[in-house]
């Protein structure tokens, strides 16, 4: 070639695998190999220290990694397989190499099991039904994981119904199969989602993002009016305030928070509904006596709020708590604030109107 | 909401003042190509002027700007213009399915008319390509459809497809075990070596080859030729594509940096 531009070392044929360490928090791209710490310190160390020899020569030990989603192992190298962010998490315990994983935008949901996801009924045969989650097929959903279902008392599910649930089995091979119950039988703030209210679409980092335990957006959404709110991890979010207009308005301000900051976004969006009073709180409750007169924990996957109240009934609240585990209730009144309380000391309360 | 929005011109990054073709390009993509160039001189000229045989033209793309496909890209070398969307992993039908892996289903409009045996041709190409990168055994019984509409066709234009192709594929969070990139020779009748022709060259060419490569090791991923061309020239043709395709990767480098920067 008769110029020559000039090759920069940040071509990617010539970088070879990189450090992860080095590249965290950082944009990395399919097919890039990343090394893991461990292998470095083995090759750099030399002959220096007493370890002793190893028998196989070639073999260095390994911390044990976990290979989150968007990285796959290639030998002893972990293959970047999607675009994003490279993100780590120091193991908790302390034995392990912690957690690698990418943090790519994506719209569309591939079902993990654990995930606590919003489906809509397709499909009533026999003993099933059929859920659509958004994945690639739809997951199948056994009458008998409702709370307190049994063969003659079978819930009551119809087509086109909401289901908040979670997924017991989702792999690559097999149809996903979810469940409205945990693993101790209770319903956990799962089964049908009520009547009306507002379904809508978002991309997963949206949802993550939100469900982040140092998100904000929901606190200050909160403080307007008495709302529900219901995230699925497949994207989907559920809403109902006490009016469409307020039900839009909240939805809009969700579809938006994908921008950055909160306080530009609170401003942008119409925020002074009429009929509202000030100082609103959110209208959340605690535990139901009738069920079992405690405030249950569940973890999902990340962070997971759930406030969801029946209306004309004594209202259900849970709030799902974050990473560290701590559950901070909230009591509803017209014109309060939200206030902590420790799990046992949330009492409930009839559901303010 | 656009995001992801970068462009590469080559004299730019390169520092020397050449001038390239910098034509906006299509109507609809106006809005965006403009701003990018106007921090380059020179819009609105339709000759080409380069060095014998080693420069590309004007890049542009944009990803995310369709909102009910899984991801979309639009890609723009000069006057070529195309827009991929990506649907994936979706259902599939029964007797499409396959058992341990994704079913790849690429399909290209023309920009007028019917799609005809080439657009098939070029479908088919395009697929056994994705399908080398396409990590599809993590999504068995599942279907990855791409679909490319050409917007405008000035030459170059199933290398133009293949980064359509990949840069939406990319924006769906598709997993893939590689980037690839392609790139378009042609060969004069005096044997100079042209990259990323115009339309008008491609026609004059003595024979035109187009390599897709992988970001890994630059291999080769499929190579389509036609035309008279002797082994050494097909040598020379592959080395130019394999330099020329550090351009694109860095380009999309850059694009995708400029996209996960914004959020």
């Amino acid at each position: 070639m008769a110029e020559s531009v000039p090759v920069t070392a940040e071509s990617l044929a010539g970088s070879g695998a990189r450090a992860a360490c080095t590249v965290l928090n950082q944009v990395v791209l399919p097919g890039e190999e990343l090394l893991l710490p461990e292998q470095e310190d083995a090759d750099g160390a030399g002959g220096a220290g007493e370890r002793p020899l190893p028998l196989n020569a070639g073999v260095c030990s390994r911390v044990r990694v976990v290979c989150g989603p968007g990285l796959r192992r290639s030998g002893d190298r972990l293959l970047v397989t999607k675009c994003g962010l490279l993100r780590h998490k120091e193991p908790s315990s302390g034995s392990g190499g912690g957690v690698y994983w990418v943090d790519s935008q994506q719209k569309r949901y591939v079902p993990v099991k654990g995930d606590h996801v919003i489906g809509i009924v397709t499909a009533k045969s026999g003993d099933i039904f059929k859920v659509d989650v958004g994945g690639s097929e739809p997951a199948s959903l056994s009458y008998l994981a409702f709370e307190g279902a049994t063969k003659r008392n079978r819930p009551n599910v119809q087509v086109g119904d909401l289901i908040y649930g979670q997924f017991v089995v989702a792999n690559k091979d097999m149809e996903p199969e979810m469940v409205c119950i945990d693993s101790c039988g209770r319903a956990n703030g799962m089964g049908v989602i009520g009547q009306d209210g507002l379904l809508f679409k978002v991309t997963l980092g949206l949802i993550r993002k939100l469900l982040a335990p140092d998100c904000e957006i929901i606190q200050e959404v909160g403080k307007l009016y008495p709302l529900e709110i219901v995230f699925g991890m497949n994207g989907r979010i559920w809403v109902k305030a006490k009016t469409i207009q307020q039900t839009l308005i909240l939805a809009n301000i969700l579809e938006a928070s994908k921008m950055s900051c909160s306080s530009s976004r609170l401003s942008r969006s119409r925020m002074k509904p009429s009929g509202v009073l000030a100082g609103v709180a959110l209208s959340c409750l605690s535990a139901l006596e009738q069920y079992s007169g405690q405030m249950w924990l569940f973890r999902g996957r990340g962070a997971v709020l759930q406030l969801w109240a029946r209306p004309g009934l004594q209202g259900r609240a849970r709030r799902l708590p974050a990473e560290g585990g701590e559950v901070r209730g909230a009591v509803g009144c017209a014109a309060g604030s939200l206030s902590s309380s420790s799990v046992s000391g949330c009492r409930p309360r009839k559901h303010v109107a | 909401m656009r995001t992801g929005y970068a462009t590469c011109a080559q004299a730019h990054s390169a520092g020397r003042k050449r001038r390239s073709g910098l034509h906006v390009g299509s109507g609809t993509m106006e809005g965006v190509v403009a701003a990018g160039a106007n921090a380059h001189a020179d819009t609105g000229t339709e000759c080409r002027s380069r060095g014998p045989g080693c420069s590309l033209r004007h890049f542009a793309c944009e990803q995310n700007l369709l909102s009910r496909p899984d991801g979309s890209a639009s890609f723009l070398q000069g006057d070529t213009s195309v827009l991929a969307g990506v649907y994936g992993p979706a259902e599939v039908k029964v007797s499409k399915e396959i058992f341990n892996k994704a079913t790849l289903e690429v399909i290209l409009r023309p920009k007028i008319g019917l799609p005809g045996v080439a657009e098939r041709n070029r479908e088919r190409m395009i697929r056994n390509t994705c399908e080398a990168v396409v990590l599809g055994a993590l999504h068995p019984r599942t279907s990855i459809t791409v679909v490319l509409q050409i917007v405008s066709d000035a030459g170059s234009l199933l290398a133009c497809c293949l980064n359509a192709a990949c840069m939406a594929l990319v924006d769906a969070g598709v997993p893939m075990r590689a980037l690839f990139c392609g790139v378009t020779c042609a060969l004069d009748s005096d044997g100079t070596l042209v990259l990323d022709p115009t339309a008008k060259q491609e026609k004059e060419a003595r024979a035109v080859l187009t390599f897709a490569l992988d970001s890994v090791d630059r291999k080769l991923l499929m190579s389509t030729t036609k035309g008279l061309y002797s082994d050494a020239e097909l040598q020379q043709c592959l080395a130019a594509a394999q330099t020329a395709s550090q351009h694109v990767f860095r380009f999309y480098r850059d694009s995708l940096l400029r996209r996960y920067s914004k959020s």
